[in-house]
């Protein structure tokens, strides 16, 4: 009898062991769980082949750019200059390379959010020139032939045939796993950490001044904004790309706009803007802290108060609670 | 389900029943009796699955449907093919060259007689006139029945617009028909040159065009109603008068535009309305 039960047992096992790729748990986060496609649920093997396609140069035409030469864990995934030039053509990139964290909340990829989905977007790095330049099909040949690739796709997919449409979801699956809610705010939040006046005070210019865009949770309102960086944009090379978010919905009121940048984990992420053309959070400060009222490209967040009333100690306070979003132990967290 | 039952399973079902036997032997009490019942209906159920998934593998007899052979060519204003690189007069007059014609074909429908409609599953084809590739014609294998006309769309519907790692019929975000900065599947891909008389010379245009906006839903009539039999085989020809882009009925500006990709918004509208309206069918009929 007993071993009757056994067999059925592993009659019944033995049918689910071909699934043996367990889902990937998130944890709950502050806004929430994490969201993620239902056509490509994260699975334990899919996030690991997905971290080991981000860290491997052989997803490149010279087998010598990875999606991390750009994105360093050091630095919150950004690369810690204005505009890289360590793409395959040595040519500078048109923008600066975003930090990765909590992507999984973002619609829009891109700092014109033109790439509608984490998907989606990993074929414009892959194949741009200045990029990783490479041709899809030569890609999968390389990953096909190789020791270790088929093998952990089939783990994945039930199937050793790669393709580029599971490529793009493993590394998706692995950046959405890329959260950052531990910071010295978040402890705070959530009741296991005293603040310090000087942060509180700095809470304040923050929700009077910045909180609008940078939304609290995320501290991005995951939208598009025009921040007066810009008076004039005329430039329409290169599809348009200096035009912002305008280049996509083809809308004039979405000229010299670009998305709003999470201000978490900003320690790491100098240089800021989209073009990277701020090497210091003061610099950043000493473009905001003036009057906006004059340029009509800037948003108009930005005209309804007078930023340049912000005093020194507003702005020393406040640079005070913007560090305290930075996490410290998610660049750790890498490898 | 693990393949090693699927592919055979009156052996296991043999096997299982024979373990049912031995256990009967062994041994007859309650627990016995609810464990035999529990154990054959789990195996039945094994079985009736792994079974059910065989079934599903595709082994239509043919004789069931009926077969149509379709071509979808790309022709001139004389109806005659479009050759590439030769130089063919627009309605607006200008004279362009073809490189390349490649566009989506995708949701086919077939409409019945009341109204009720056949659809094609995973119904994604890349039609395509370039230098390497002449594909144009496709099968299509469709219940038995009295059809009055043809439905399909040119490009992607906007539900799978943006899904670039899904891969649908022939649909591919690798094969150079999307863009991966706007992402969306581009729907009519054209280039090839066009004579400008301020410079006198030939000059490349490219007409990339897609976006939800764009993404068109048309219907051919079959000349009169078509009574499809089983295991018969058909022959339509859809002509697709590929000079249309160009200026019927809207009339483009190659010089001020020789370059339509994602925009200008109006332009490519207008090219949108010209190629989804240069479709026609020419015949239907019994092979």
């Amino acid at each position: 009898m007993r071993y009757a039960w056994i067999l059925l047992i592993g009659i019944l096992g033995s049918c689910g062991q071909e699934n043996a790729n367990a889902p990937y748990v998130f944890p709950i986060t502050p806004v929430g769980e994490v969201p993620q496609p239902a056509h490509n649920l994260a699975t334990e093997k899919g996030v690991a082949l997905g971290k080991k396609l981000f860290f491997d140069p052989m997803l490149s035409a010279n087998n010598a750019v990875s999606c991390a030469t750009c994105h360093h864990t050091d630095k919150a995934f950004s690369d810690g200059v204005a505009l890289t030039t360590m793409g395959i053509s040595g040519n500078p990139l048109l923008r600066h390379s975003p930090a990765l964290f909590n992507l999984a909340w973002y619609e829009g990829l891109f700092w014109d959010g033109g790439s509608k989905n984490i998907e989606a977007q990993a074929f414009g790095p892959l194949t741009h020139p200045d990029e990783m330049g490479i041709d899809l099909k030569e890609l999968i040949q390389k990953l096909q032939a190789d020791d270790e690739y088929p093998g952990l796709f089939k783990e994945v997919w039930g199937t050793d045939s790669i393709t580029t449409q599971k490529l793009v979801r493993a590394l998706a699956q692995y950046e959405r796993t890329l959260l950052s809610f531990n910071s010295p705010y978040d402890k705070r939040v959530a009741g296991n950490q005293a603040a310090k006046g000087e942060v509180l005070k700095g809470e304040k210019v923050f929700t009077q001044y910045c909180s609008a865009c940078h939304t609290p949770g995320l501290f991005t309102d995951l939208s598009y904004h025009a921040n007066d960086i810009d008076t004039a944009i005329t430039d329409r090379s290169h599809e348009l790309t200096h035009f912002g978010r305008y280049r996509i919905t083809n809308d004039s009121i979405d000229l010299g706009k670009f998305k709003t940048p999470s201000l978490r984990n900003l320690a790491f992420t100098a240089p800021y803007m989209h073009d990277g053309r701020f090497a210091t959070l003061d610099d950043v400060f000493a473009h905001y802290f003036r009057d906006h009222t004059i340029n009509p490209l800037a948003d108009s967040l930005l005209k309804s108060q007078d930023y340049s009333q912000v005093d020194p100690q507003q702005k020393k306070a406040l640079k005070a609670f913007l560090m305290s979003l930075s996490d410290s132990s998610f660049i750790r967290a890498q490898p | 389900m693990p393949a090693k039952f699927c592919r055979n399973p009156t052996t296991f079902i043999q096997s299982s029943r024979q373990q049912v036997i031995n256990i009967i032997t062994l041994k007859e009490n309650k627990d016995m009796k609810k464990f035999i019942i529990t154990f054959a209906v789990l195996a039945m159920v094994l079985a009736v699955a792994c079974k059910k998934e065989k079934d599903n593998t595709p082994n239509d007899t043919p004789s069931t449907q009926s077969k149509i052979h379709v071509e979808m060519e790309a022709v001139d204003a004389d109806e005659v093919a479009i050759q590439l690189g030769k130089i063919y007069t627009t309605a607006t007059g200008d004279s362009v060259t073809f490189d390349f014609i490649r566009y989506w074909v995708s949701n086919l429908e077939l409409v019945r007689e009341d109204g009720s409609v056949w659809k094609e599953d995973n119904s994604y084809r890349l039609i395509e006139r370039t230098s390497s590739k002449l594909r144009e014609e496709f099968s299509l294998e469709v219940p038995p029945g009295k059809y009055t006309s043809v439905r399909f769309s040119i490009g992607v519907a906007p539900n799978q617009n943006s899904s670039l790692d899904s891969v649908i019929g022939e649909l591919d975000a690798t094969l150079g028909m999307s863009w991966n900065w706007n992402t969306g599947y581009i729907f009519m891909k054209n280039e090839g040159t066009f004579y400008n008389s301020d410079s006198m010379s030939f000059q490349p245009y490219m007409y990339h065009l897609g976006m939800n906006a764009n993404y068109k839903t048309l219907t051919l009539d079959f000349p009169m109603t078509v009574d499809l039999e089983a295991g018969a085989e058909y022959e339509s020809h859809i002509a697709y008068r590929a000079l249309n882009i160009f200026g019927e009925p809207n009339a483009m500006d190659l010089k001020a535009n020789p370059i339509l990709k994602v925009g200008p918004a109006d332009q490519t509208a207008k090219a949108a309305e010209n190629y989804s309206g240069a479709f026609e069918l020419h015949h239907f009929m019994k092979k």
